[in-house]
């Protein structure tokens, strides 16, 4: 006969046996078990993981978690990188901050992707939180050099400070003279998306200098080559480093100083950076290169060959990031050097361009899945392709995770048969079972939604632009893909049919976007009564949605779970659907 | 006369007598709390712990202190294959055990216990661990409907096992590992880097032995060379702190 266990083990008991449990999942597991493990769990979770800032309020989270010291928050919808979120929609940190700094004295950690974060924010957090340690303000905006200041200066043991990505009101690089000459702690320090002309160098070189834990350090695009030689005999210590611009005369004594200094880092197995690259300065790299896993060359304008040489030294490389200056030929050379290679992003040089510059195909990506087995995480942007290709690609990489494919101009066809790329698009989900992130591209009808739905069962995140041709394909999409968590939609003929039989459908997934669809006014007032617990936001920057007949498509539509209600924070241009927001708008 | 000779007599909740070495009885900070603070040659009583219990936790006592002193040729493999064989009993039993390393304040055999009803509880869902710890389901619908609302909602965190790469670790779990332990084996998940640097400095030049846990959890551990930090005796798992780069 079994014990029960709930009344046998004291508190603390259980609370040990929980701080063995990290997962947010397994976490969440704990806290339905039963009334006495949701109580003790609560109190005993350190870190949260907020997916969209909107599903809930700082309220609700500090009244279930009073002893976070780690929190997470997602804001804008992801579409917002493409600058489809006008300015002005929301995501700002202030009141959470605000919130917190009443109720975790002790908080630690807060990382922060696409969210409004301004000056009077970053000084509270300085003033708040006496143990602050980590700031990660990914894609950011909303803030200066004056804000960074006020963290600099305050936060005694901070270990980590990383932008990347982010929009700073670059005032004056000497925020950086704001770490007091105590501070030793930093083990992180990401710069890169700042633009000032005049960083604080000697400060940064100071900074360096008394920190021995810096194992991370992103400079940005300010810093010049000559400089790098410094910073490094300075931190031999690095595993992760961003360069500034890589750009300077052929000097023997600068490349002879620059690849001594690389040399030193026994640990650096990451470099990120080179802004304006001299290709004559890359063999200082080569004493790393074998020991290098990641690579970003996302901004080096460095053409193929130089590239092919550069590839050629980096056998452990996990990760790529690079520009479509290296062409088929690179990637071939990739395919044959990197065989550890988990993950290629391919970027394009001439995003506008009608012709294409470089000579990067369909063939490139051929040739690193069959010459990667281990490649699970695709990004790449070309001009052509073919569902032959896609077959292929397919059947090479069963364990692909995530494939985003970004056919630059819209609505491309196979360039071999003419044919929309629904097979291609097919095999892909059909061979790869672990599917988490597609998004899609090219000419396609509603066949490749059927294929999806039917295929993609692990499916969490898909992004369509400019495909299907009716709302089955939408249909497909929301009644079969059973793990569909975040769907964004843009220019596709789908309309409100669909959306109004899966609308249960949408409180099963975190947020829908859909923008320059078919969707009608009078469908969105009819989702917001059916669907009281979504929060159904219209944006439009031209008129109010109610000034036109109700059959009129909205411009732009996002629709996400809250257990917040609706969110009274919405500027002029976004209409909110529930009944009690729109009496007061 | 060698303080490693004294004997410690200690008496079960069953009436049972054991006799012990001091070194193996004083691992219970109880144990040694009362004996140095009694009368040193009385009998100690262990209300709330069993003979049978009470056996196998002095098995595990003496296996530490012997291969922590040296006594016994084991290698910390080994030691951590004995652990996790220790743990390998039947539920009442496992629960008998963490019960009394928690009122005879074992700390290693406390974490050792802990975290094997840890790996029973991961990856279930809620129906399982009741099932699995027969835990009556007190909710009620409605409750039970809105914390899982809540928790999908807003707590929920896509994806299984993505590209994780290790951000930097994070130095309160490396000091709790160290301050915790006694380690002398600590365990890594798999796909993550070691930053040797960082455990030897917080470690204080003292040694630990690295593991790294492959990918199937039923798979045996390999060990992986790297520097030897020795810090004692017992076991404990490492959490390194990591990010999703999506």
């Amino acid at each position: 006969m079994q014990k029960e266990m709930a009344y046998s083990f004291p508190d603390e008991v259980l609370k040990h046996v929980f701080s063995f449990i990290q997962s947010d999942k397994d976490r969440n597991a704990v806290s339905l078990v039963c009334k006495s493990w949701y109580e003790i769990e609560r109190w005993c979770r350190r870190k949260v993981f907020i997916g969209n800032c909107y599903a809930v309020s700082p309220r609700m989270v500090i009244r279930r978690f009073p002893e976070v010291r780690s929190i997470e928050l997602k804001g804008k919808p992801h579409f917002a990188d493409f600058n489809l979120v006008p300015d002005g929609w929301g995501g700002y940190v202030l009141q959470w901050i605000a919130e917190m700094a009443g109720a975790y004295p002790w908080l630690g950690e807060i990382r922060l992707k696409r969210m409004v974060v301004t000056d009077e924010s970053l000084e509270l957090i300085a003033k708040s939180f006496k143990n602050f340690k980590v700031l990660v303000l990914f894609s950011c905006e909303g803030f200066s050099t004056d804000g960074l200041a006020a963290i600099a200066a305050s936060c005694k043991n901070l270990r980590e400070l990383d932008l990347r990505e982010s929009e700073v009101d670059d005032l004056s690089g000497h925020w950086l003279a704001q770490f007091p000459e105590t501070c030793t702690s930093l083990v992180s320090l990401n710069i890169s998306c700042l633009g000032s002309d005049e960083v604080s160098f000697s400060a940064l070189e100071r900074l360096v200098d008394r920190c021995p834990n810096l194992r991370s350090l992103q400079l940005n695009r300010a810093v010049t080559l000559d400089k790098i030689a410094n910073i490094l005999r300075r931190a031999p210590q690095l595993v992760d480093f961003g360069t500034g611009n890589y750009a300077a005369e052929l000097q023997p004594d600068v490349f002879s100083n620059l690849a001594g200094a690389f040399s030193s880092c026994k640990e650096l197995k990451s470099l990120s950076g080179f802004w304006d690259v001299v290709p004559a300065y890359l063999p200082a790299l080569y004493s790393i290169c074998p020991r290098l896993t990641s690579l970003n060359l996302s901004y080096a304008t460095i053409q193929s060959p130089d590239l092919i040489k550069l590839v050629s030294h980096c056998p452990r490389l996990q990760r790529l990031l690079v520009l479509d200056y290296v062409e088929d030929s690179g990637l071939e050379e990739l395919a044959s050097s990197c065989k550890d290679l988990q993950e290629l992003r391919v970027f394009p040089s001439d995003p506008f361009g009608v012709e294409p510059n470089v000579s990067l195909t369909e063939q490139g990506l051929v040739a690193v899945s069959l010459g990667c087995p281990k490649l699970q995480s695709v990004l790449y942007f070309c001009r052509r392709m073919s569902n032959a290709a896609l077959v292929t690609i397919a059947q090479n990489c069963p364990n692909l995770t995530r494939f985003r494919l970004c056919i630059i101009e819209p609505k491309t066809p196979d360039y071999l048969t003419l044919e929309p790329l629904d097979a291609g698009f097919g095999a892909i989900v059909e061979h790869c079972k672990d599917l988490r992130r597609l998004s899609l591209s090219g000419l396609l009808t509603d066949h490749v939604f059927e294929y999806i739905g039917t295929y993609g069962k692990k499916l969490e995140m898909l992004s369509v632009a400019f495909a299907g041709d009716s709302d089955l394909g939408l249909h497909h999409v929301l009644s079969g893909c059973e793990s569909l968590r975040k769907l964004e939609i843009r220019d596709c003929p789908f309309g409100d049919k669909a959306l109004l039989a899966n609308a249960a459908k949408l409180e099963t997934m975190r947020s829908l976007w859909m923008s320059s669809c078919a969707v009608s006014f009078g469908a969105c007032k009819l989702l917001g009564q059916k669907m009281p617990k979504l929060n159904v936001e219209v944006i439009d920057e031209t008129e109010p949605p109610d000034s036109r007949p109700e059959s009129y498509p909205v411009d732009k539509l996002y629709i996400y779970r809250s257990v917040a209600g609706p969110r009274f924070d919405m500027p002029p241009f976004v209409w909110s659907m529930d009944e009690a927001v729109k009496i007061l708008h | 006369m060698g303080s490693t000779s004294t004997k410690i007599k200690l008496r079960t909740s069953d009436q049972k007598v054991f006799e012990v070495e001091k070194a193996v009885a004083v691992q219970s900070q109880t144990i040694k709390y009362i004996y140095e603070n009694g009368c040193p040659d009385s009998v100690i009583h262990v209300h709330s712990v069993s003979g049978d219990i009470l056996s196998k936790i002095l098995d595990y006592c003496k296996k530490h202190v012997n291969s922590a002193a040296g006594k016994e040729d084991i290698s910390p493999e080994e030691l951590y294959e004995w652990d996790a064989n220790f743990v390998k009993v039947d539920q009442n039993t496992l629960f008998d055990l963490i019960l009394a390393a928690n009122c005879l304040k074992i700390e290693s055999l406390l974490d050792l216990t802990c975290q094997t009803v840890a790996n029973m509880i991961k990856g279930k869902r809620p129906e399982e661990i009741r099932t699995t710890f027969n835990i009556k389901n007190d909710y009620t619908i409605e409750a039970e409907e809105a914390v899982r609302r809540e928790n999908k909602w807003a707590f929920d965190m896509l994806g299984g096992v993505g590209t994780m790469v290790i951000e930097e670790l994070a130095d309160d779990t490396m000091s709790k590992c160290v301050t915790n332990a006694k380690s002398r084996v600590c365990v890594i998940a798999a796909n993550q880097i070691v930053m040797m640097r960082s455990i030897s400095k917080l470690a204080n030049k003292k040694s630990i032995d690295v593991y790294k846990q492959p990918q199937n959890p039923t798979t045996p551990r390999i060990k992986e060379s790297v520097k030897q930090i020795n810090v004692g005796t017992g076991f404990i798992e490492l959490f390194f702190h990591f990010k999703c780069k999506m």
